[in-house]
């Protein structure tokens, strides 16, 4: 079953005729995902990979009505518009991989989806799969093997890293997603936890996150407070990595300590989340708790 | 980026919120220190310009009351130095009279998305612990609502200050915040003077990824990119994230999480990381090569790690990259440990091992043979 998207899953990819977009669709196509439209503005009427391209999300879903879930390969200039298209045209879970789009644009375009009940993956996110049925984004299937582990990580590629692990323990994942590496992303960590909490397929949660900002540390505060729970085991990359710019006085108001490595473990750990030292101690923790 | 207190200033000025009467020393021109003292009166104070926090408790700002010794004080701060760099810059300002000192900022917040306010009756250098023991009042700005009636009145009446001149500061802050993507605006203090409510000084985070699309921010970014170093700007350019470290083991990555955990394991087996390079996504292998070039141009470095997992990177890109930067390199006492997994990977150790180079598959091995 997974979470987001799964063997009903229909895909639109905006931006299908770029670089990225025709590359990834491709890849897409060849894991088994049901990508049945493509939209790439004057490009309308050719196609990808024998997937139809469209002038606009408009008429993607005009002749694909079945369409649920868009995937976006818009360089960064054009990206929160390719946004606002999607959940204007009816849209309501969207994934986000261009990288490097302004805070500001992504403050509103998140806002906007929100208010109209749209889920935003990402931006700056490898996507979400659910193996070995689909995948919306640019990780490589090879990497993931079907299982009951929800994964959910700020992190592209150690997101492959952590699943390749679990694979080596001969453990695999309902749903792999990325939240995606920016300060301000659609989905959350608490997000990703309720859908999972609510999937049967789901055992436990792999919850990798980073040193910086406090997102794993309002998730513990979350987490600690719900009545029943799924166990959740987390790895925090950056133990090591010499301290981040601090955000100001600002920052340090609004975080006080949060940020550090520690201060991150210490929250997980309070709020009965196990931290892994290691990836390999991910791994073998996972295999002992389920 | 972190631009410097005089280009924050001009920006919110523009704005409409009052600043102190200013002028800037620019080391690289002389005469700017006896035109910025003709055009400004005393008593002065005299504040180096830093890229980032903590200048007054540095020394940085010095309070004087003749000519003489603003010289002197500009002199003395133009020969030291704030966190590894020079100081270019120096502003003299008209010393006010200052009733009261406050705080106030907006920045960008994570979950719900918003812009934070934070607002404080005690501003300065300790704003931290004062603001959070005497109270921060905190309000969320919807980004698509701006600043309403009813913040600027809750905040006048917080700051005691007039509705009409907080009216104006948090709208200025706001569209600043707005025009030029701002990740964060801090004025502290905010003084209540005789001459009203005025910026003593200004301080922001502009958003590096709106640096392109914003013409608006060019000259504080020109500035910026001409203090970067030849690796700095290099790893600017190419998009990557680039931290320079005391140790001897460069750690290569692509992703900002692969590559960390990458650099915790080598450390965890008691390596001393060098450099830390995350390429980004889909690092064509021109990138590759400039990346490598870039850390093997570093004397320090003795060993490096170089750790693919292909999504969106191209491992026979990585590859192609990191031949040509090993022979044009021309270092022999350098080992270069590669792991490659993922899109294209079996074209990229193909394309290495022409070479003679083994590429590993598994995270564990490549880290224990870099540091072993």
């Amino acid at each position: 079953m997974g979470i987001i998207v799964g063997e009903n899953t229909r895909v639109l990819v905006q931006g299908i005729t770029g670089r990225q977009g025709a590359l990834h669709t491709g890849e897409m196509l060849k894991y088994g995902t049901r990508v049945v439209a493509g939209v790439t503005p004057g490009r309308g009427g050719g196609e990808v990979h024998g997937v139809p391209v469209y002038d606009s999300v408009q008429e993607a879903v005009e002749h694909h009505p079945e369409v649920d879930v868009s995937i976006i390969f818009v360089p960064a200039p054009a990206a929160p518009d390719a946004v606002y298209e999607a959940v204007d045209a009816g849209l309501r879970k969207i994934v986000v991989i261009t990288e490097h789009i302004p805070v500001h644009e992504t403050l509103r375009f998140v806002l906007y989806a929100r208010s109209h009940g749209a889920l935003i993956v990402g931006p700056n996110t490898p996507g979400v799969i659910t193996p070995p049925k689909c995948k919306v984004g640019i990780m490589p299937g090879e990497y993931f093997k079907p299982g009951n582990i929800g994964l959910v990580s700020r992190s592209g590629t150690l997101t492959y890293e952590v699943s390749l692990h679990l694979i080596e323990r001969g453990l695999g994942v309902s749903t792999a997603v990325g939240i995606g590496g920016d300060p301000v992303t659609g989905i959350t960590f608490e997000d990703a936890y309720k859908l999972f909490a609510n999937d049967p397929a789901t055992k436990a949660v792999v919850l990798v996150g980073e040193i910086g900002g406090d997102k794993e540390e309002r998730f513990a505060e979350f987490y600690s407070k719900l009545p029943s729970k799924k166990p959740v085991v987390a790895f925090i990359a950056g133990k090591y990595a010499p301290p981040g710019k601090k955000m100001g006085h600002a920052g340090a108001i609004v975080y006080g300590a949060a940020g550090s490595y520690t201060s991150k473990v210490e929250a997980l750990t309070r709020a009965g989340i196990k931290v892994a030292s290691s990836l390999e101690d991910l791994a073998d923790i996972v295999k002992e708790i389920l | 980026m972190i631009p410097y207190e005089f280009e924050v200033k001009e920006l919110i000025r523009r704005s409409g919120i009052l600043v102190e009467p200013h002028c800037v020393v620019d080391k690289s021109k002389p005469e700017s220190l006896s035109n910025c003292l003709s055009s400004t009166d005393p008593p002065y104070v005299v504040k180096a310009q830093v890229r980032g926090w903590g200048r007054a408790k540095a020394g940085l700002v010095k309070f004087v009351d003749s000519r003489e010794e603003a010289e002197r004080a500009v002199l003395e701060l133009m020969s030291r130095a704030f966190g590894g760099s020079s100081i270019r810059y120096v502003v003299v300002s008209k010393r006010m009279n200052v009733q009261k000192e406050l705080y106030l900022s907006m920045m960008v917040d994570y979950t719900p998305p918003y812009l934070l306010l934070l607002a404080s009756r005690s501003g300065g250098i300790d704003v931290e612990t004062q603001a959070l023991a005497s109270g921060v009042l905190k309000m969320r700005i919807n980004p698509f609502e701006g600043v309403r009636e009813y913040m600027a009145r809750r905040v006048a009446k917080f700051l005691e200050l007039s509705v009409d001149e907080t009216r104006t500061i948090l709208e200025g802050m706001y569209s600043a915040v707005w025009e030029y993507n701002l990740h964060l605006l801090e004025l502290n203090p905010l003084a209540l003077t005789d001459e009203g409510v005025v910026a003593l000084d200004a301080k922001a985070i502009v958003d590096d990824d709106a640096l392109d699309l914003n013409p608006r921010l060019s000259e504080i970014r020109a500035r910026y990119e001409s203090e970067l170093s030849l690796e700095e700007n290099t790893a600017r350019k190419m998009g990557f994230s680039l931290i320079l470290l005391d140790g001897d083991i460069a750690v290569i990555g692509n992703g900002a999480g692969l590559t960390m955990a990458t650099m915790d394991a080598v450390a965890a087996l008691g390596g001393r990381p060098g450099v830390f390079l995350d390429l980004g996504g889909g690092a064509s292998s021109e990138r590759v090569k400039t990346a490598l070039m870039l850390v093997l141009n570093r004397v320090n470095i003795k060993r490096v790690i170089v750790n693919i997992l292909g999504g969106i990177t191209r491992c026979d890109e990585v590859a192609r990259g990191a031949v040509e930067a090993l022979r044009e390199s021309g270092r022999r006492d350098v080992k270069v440990v590669f792991r490659l997994s993922g899109f294209m990977e079996d074209e990229g150790r193909k394309i290495l091992e022409e070479q003679g180079i083994r590429a590993f598959r598994n995270f564990e091995e490549a880290v224990r043979e870099v540091v072993g």
